[in-house]
């Protein structure tokens, strides 16, 4: 899966599956903490959702704020982390 | 008693514990007093000392009274944790306001509850609260969190600003809880009995100047008041944790390293995710010195293998229900039996503990004592009683048993459950779902028994209801209770008196969760700490 590619699925996975406010549409910018649209639970369904996705194992040393507050953070992380 | 290996150096000053405090009106200005010089706040931006915060909270409270806040009023904050909420709370209380936190998740017709019951005009929020207020009821005074900390003002007017005189039995806070029927019921907590909180906690946990205490647990979780009022009270650095961050638990632990905290108080749960996920070490947290929890039961075995992570740290078990604050704080040490449960150890001084009925059912007198439930003579009734010496007593619900370390939690007489830190009562959610157009029964039950981290719940249903409920049940419970699962169940197993067996159905709706998820998702993240309540309990 390309940038583009993955950045809009997990847009979807959290539009659709993982948002908490249906009324909150986020783009890949959307700072997911502040907006309150993720919670814990949530964090945990994407990771486990890029780790089957990707082939990719993310450590628990990765699951932050700084790796996870936008989209765009947990796509960049994803591809260090396919590298 | 395990001896730290960072003992901090101060320790040798006389202890607070004999200070004498009558109310918590003007802690701040007491650290800038005592230790005007000695970092006061600090995130990754600004560090204050405390005669700087001193200053940005008479300058907060200024502003504050200029827009119309009196000694008296009942305020709403509805903040995450940071720098300015910590000032525009010590601005309030230095008026004589009564702080009234709320959890900025809250669902609106919580904040709607809280604010009539209340009857609080004034709101003091995180930007996003004070936009999204509802148009047809405005707030009198509706400030955001950044509007006060701008606030600046120059020494003089400083040293000349003069506030009302507070007495100790004034109103200082009141903590909204779920009550049993899901309308909150608000915990009034006087001057007097925060500033016994104080000088006990200060005591117990031996906090001092040169602690920097990590601000785990959210404004709205009674938790929360170790750093609030205890950490000015005794000129120990605060380094806030906004609660975002208490959904990563590696965040928290990067927060520890950068402001080399040496205080966690915090819920056993997150220690669970931090122990699962492999974070936490002397290594990793070289500044630690004392992790103290409290806020629900946490296994022996769990407790076992904290303080195997981290040697040399000073490991306590704090328990109180919120009505009463903290009563006792049992030091884990190496004699400590780690069986199902570790001791609450003995009542501090200041509170007694009485073990009636029964079912061991523990009742709590002590100093630190609520004032009763706000507005509810009824509820306030019910669980407390006054003996025939005038002493008042708080009936806990907890049910206690005791050993040679001293008492033991060994269940309650209710439904209540502690979900991360979180009070809930079981049939309270119950009620709210059998609220719900089509939804005859509803059984909630926490998962897993032992040490819950998640809800199921199982519904008699219509066809028809049963479709939407899982975004019906979201919008009428609060975010910390919605189930993680919801089962139609296909039948009702009856009790011999012919009633739902709510027991029977929580252990197979926990059977079934278990069944269907043999390897258990590893908590990486955790929820924050608590979304709209507080209680500080057993372990």
């Amino acid at each position: 899966m390309n940038t583009h590619d993955l950045s809009t699925a997990l847009v979807e996975l959290i539009n659709n599956e993982v948002g908490l406010d249906p009324n909150v549409i986020i783009d890949a910018d959307t700072d997911l903490l502040v907006a309150d649209v993720v919670d814990s639970l949530g964090v945990v369904q994407i990771v486990t959702w890029l780790e089957d996705q990707l082939g990719i194992k993310i450590a628990p040393a990765d699951v932050t704020i700084e790796n996870f507050a936008t989209v765009r953070l947990m796509v960049a992380l994803a591809e260090r982390l396919a590298v | 008693m395990p001896t730290s290996k960072n003992q901090p150096t101060s320790k040798n000053q006389p202890t607070p514990g004999s200070a004498h405090l009558g109310h918590i009106a003007d802690l701040t200005r007491r650290a800038a007093a005592g230790h005007p010089d000695r970092l006061g706040l600090v995130d990754d931006t600004t560090q204050l000392t405390w005669a700087e915060v001193d200053r940005r909270v008479v300058a907060a409270a200024q502003l504050l009274a200029e827009r119309g806040v009196a000694k008296g009023d009942r305020v709403v904050v509805s903040a995450t944790k940071s720098i300015q909420t910590f000032l525009a709370l010590h601005a309030l209380l230095r008026l004589g306001a009564v702080v009234v936190p709320v959890d900025p998740r809250s669902p609106a017709a919580s904040l709607a509850s809280i604010r009539a019951q209340a009857d609080a005009e004034s709101l003091i929020a995180n930007p996003a609260v004070v936009a999204r207020q509802d148009a047809a009821r405005p707030w009198r005074i509706a400030l955001s969190v950044d509007d006060l900390a701008n606030v600046r003002l120059d020494d003089d007017a400083a040293t000349a600003a003069e506030f009302p005189l507070v007495e100790p039995d004034d109103e200082a806070y009141v903590i909204f809880t779920s009550g049993s029927t899901g309308v909150p019921k608000g915990i009034v907590h006087t001057h007097r009995s925060a500033a016994a909180y104080v000088v006990h906690a200060a005591d117990a946990h031996g906090l001092c100047a040169d602690d920097v205490v990590a601000g785990i647990a959210p404004l709205h979780f009674d938790m929360s008041t170790l750093e609030l009022y205890v950490a000015p009270f005794v000129g120990a650095a605060v380094a806030p944790v906004a609660d975002p961050v208490l959904r990563f638990a590696a965040s928290v632990v990067a927060h520890t390293v950068r402001h080399q905290a040496t205080v966690w108080y915090l819920v056993p749960s997150l220690l669970t995710s931090m122990i699962e996920a492999n974070l936490l070490s002397t290594e990793s947290v070289p500044s630690l010195r004392l992790v103290a929890y409290a806020g629900e039961p946490y296994p022996g075995p769990k407790v076992a293998a904290l303080v195997e992570r981290l040697p040399g740290v000073r490991i306590q078990n704090a328990y109180g229900p919120a009505e009463t604050n903290v009563v006792s704080v049992y030091d884990v040490g190496p004699d400590t039996a780690f069986h199902d449960a570790v001791p609450l150890g003995w009542a501090w001084s200041g509170a007694v503990f009485d073990v009636r009925g029964d079912n061991s059912e523990l009742w709590l007198a002590a100093d630190t004592m609520m004032q009763g439930y706000l507005g509810r003579p009824d509820l306030t009734a019910e669980r407390m009683e006054t003996d025939s010496r005038g002493q008042r007593w708080y009936r806990s619900g907890d049910v206690v048993r005791l050993t040679d370390d001293g008492w033991v939690f060994a269940g309650r007489v209710d439904h209540q459950i502690k979900l991360r830190g979180v009070r809930l009562e079981l049939e309270a959610l119950e009620a709210l779902l059998e609220g719900l157009d089509g939804v005859s029964v509803a059984v909630v039950a926490g998962y897993p028994a032992d040490q819950p981290v998640e809800l199921v719940a199982g519904i008699v249903a219509t066809d028809a209801a049963s479709s939407g409920v899982a975004a019906q049940a979201r919008r009428v419970l609060p975010a910390s209770a919605t189930p993680i699962e919801i089962t139609r169940l296909s039948e009702v197993p009856n009790t011999q008196s012919g009633k739902v067996d709510r027991s029977r159905i929580r252990t197979s709706l926990r059977q079934r969760k278990a069944a269907d998820q043999p390897v258990a998702t590893q908590p990486v993240a955790t929820q924050p700490v608590a979304e709209q309540i507080t209680h500080e309990s057993p372990a």
